[in-house]
């Protein structure tokens, strides 16, 4: 079965410097991220995103309005990309307040989620599972 | 895990009983997009070659709105994958409101294909407020992944031991309550099921029976009684015996229930709304009445008290015209409404195709 390939699904990201610590490896990667918004310019369409010792920096033109108050824990759907000066920035198309989130109750969950798919992939990867073939 | 033909044969006799075959079970999309068809049964799907299911239960933020004239289509992304939840509208000419994007929900409904693609038709939709909700459905759906979901369901000693008999007085209970509930509610006679021969004729009067138990003021589409198994039973039944084919496909099966409603069509027992997405009305015949009542009482008085009658082919016409509904209505359909409205004494016949209304 072929996926919805219309819009891709954003890949979890648990901690904002899985993207900076690498930002080669992760261009054109579509992402879901969290974080707190920083700093924000309607002018520009530019905003930060930070969360402990990583920024991410965004560009929020597809997002008009553009409707979070500084400091606020919001997260975003979106593909990475470089910006003019080359470095990595996220272009989201979804964005929300998730400011009651538990981050460390996301974090420790999220693991566990990554770890459980990761399993799943290498499951079906392997030759002997032939019938968990998609039609 | 890989099918042995004893794994298949074990799923093939008690996958009913399975609790997971009834319930909406926790996804991810991943899994949902993953899984393969069982057995070429419709809408039956196999998950971890162990349970088989219908229903799934999927949570995560909305990506994607489409909206056509019946349907709403949201495409939700879980982070494991993105998914189309096809919400049917109650109805269609009225504005529904619309989750936005962004939005956090909890999807369950059916899970199908549609032009190659995964999909699920949504039973109930639930607005997730609480980010920390959705981290609750993919613990859980993990738990139930690594515990329940591997282990294949596995009768009881006792039902094992009873399984004929129990098939057997569920196959009887299921076929006298079919027989039973939808013939009488047709007002065909009951007949003695082994009398019962399987017709077109007769799935097209079940489907309508069933139809007019359930829709008889709501709109439909050729696909409502596809809901039904015993009708998707009999349609299969028709297909193979009438149309001389080896086994009954999605294709056929569709095909015989759109051809259903051409047949009722054509009849007048329904009409087609006008617009997109296909949907259909039975003829409110009370409605039909007074219109035809209407349309001769006012050319009536138009007219001086020696002219014959208002002719059929102009009531027909201005019927057409009054009301959009019956734009396309069958010609037969309106004629046997003035047969009953003479028959009843509400219309008089002046000449041979003329009417009027009593003064």
């Amino acid at each position: 079965m072929e996926e919805n390939n219309v819009i891709p699904s954003g890949e979890l990201i648990l901690h904002l410097n899985e993207i900076t610590n690498d930002p080669k490896a992760n261009v054109g990667r579509s992402v879901r991220v969290k974080g707190f918004l920083k700093e924000f310019n309607p002018a520009t369409n530019r905003a930060i995103l930070e969360y402990k010792d990583a920024i991410l920096h965004m560009n929020t033109d597809i997002i008009h309005p553009f409707p979070f108050e500084l400091g606020k824990l919001i997260e975003c759907i979106g593909e990475l990309n470089h910006d003019e000066q080359q470095e990595i920035i996220l272009r989201p198309h979804i964005a929300r307040d998730i400011d009651t989130l538990d981050m460390k109750l996301f974090e420790k969950a999220g693991q566990f989620k990554r770890q459980y798919l990761e399993r799943l992939k290498s499951a079906t990867a392997t030759p002997s599972n032939s019938s968990n073939d998609n039609k | 895990m890989t099918t042995t033909p004893t794994t298949t044969t074990s799923l093939l006799q008690s996958y009913t009983l399975d609790p997971l075959f009834s319930l909406p079970v926790k996804l991810f999309i991943h899994t949902l997009l993953s899984l393969s068809n069982f057995q070429n049964r419709r809408g039956h799907y196999l998950l971890n070659n162990a349970h088989v299911i219908r229903e799934a239960e999927v949570c995560g933020l909305i990506v994607g709105i489409e909206q056509t004239y019946n349907m709403i289509i949201y495409t939700i992304d879980d982070t494991t994958g993105t998914l189309r939840c096809c919400k049917w509208k109650k109805d269609p000419s009225r504005n529904c409101k619309l989750f936005s994007l962004g939005t956090c929900i909890l999807a369950r409904g059916y899970i199908g294909d549609f032009l190659g693609q995964r999909q699920i038709t949504v039973k109930h939709i639930d607005l997730i407020r609480d980010p920390n909700r959705e981290i609750l459905h993919d613990l859980q759906t993990v738990y139930l992944h690594e515990t329940l979901y591997k282990k294949p369901f596995e009768l009881s000693q006792d039902l094992e031991e009873h399984i004929q008999d129990i098939k057997g007085e569920l196959v009887a209970a299921r076929k006298e309550s079919f027989w039973r509930g939808v013939v009488t509610a047709s007002q065909n006679e009951i007949k003695e099921e082994e009398n019962i021969e399987i017709t077109e004729e007769l799935f097209r009067d079940q489907l309508l029976a069933y139809l007019r138990e359930t829709h008889l003021d709501h709109t439909f589409s050729y696909t409502t009684g596809m809901s039904r198994e015993e009708l998707l039973e009999l349609a299969g039944q028709v297909y193979v015996k009438e149309y001389g084919h080896d086994h009954a496909s999605n294709l056929g099966i569709n095909a015989m229930f759109a051809e259903a409603m051409t047949v009722y069509l054509k009849k007048g027992l329904i009409i087609k709304l006008s617009g997109e997405g296909g949907l259909y009305m039975f003829v409110n015949d009370h409605d039909l009445r007074q219109l035809i009542y209407d349309i001769i009482h006012q050319k009536q008085q138009t007219l001086s008290i020696s002219f014959g009658g208002i002719m059929q082919e102009y009531i027909i016409a201005r019927v057409r015209k009054e009301k959009e509904i019956y734009m396309d209505l069958s010609r037969d359909k309106i004629v046997r409404c003035l047969e009953d409205m003479v028959q009843q004494s509400v219309l008089y016949m002046t000449r041979g195709k003329e009417y009027k209304v009593y003064a």
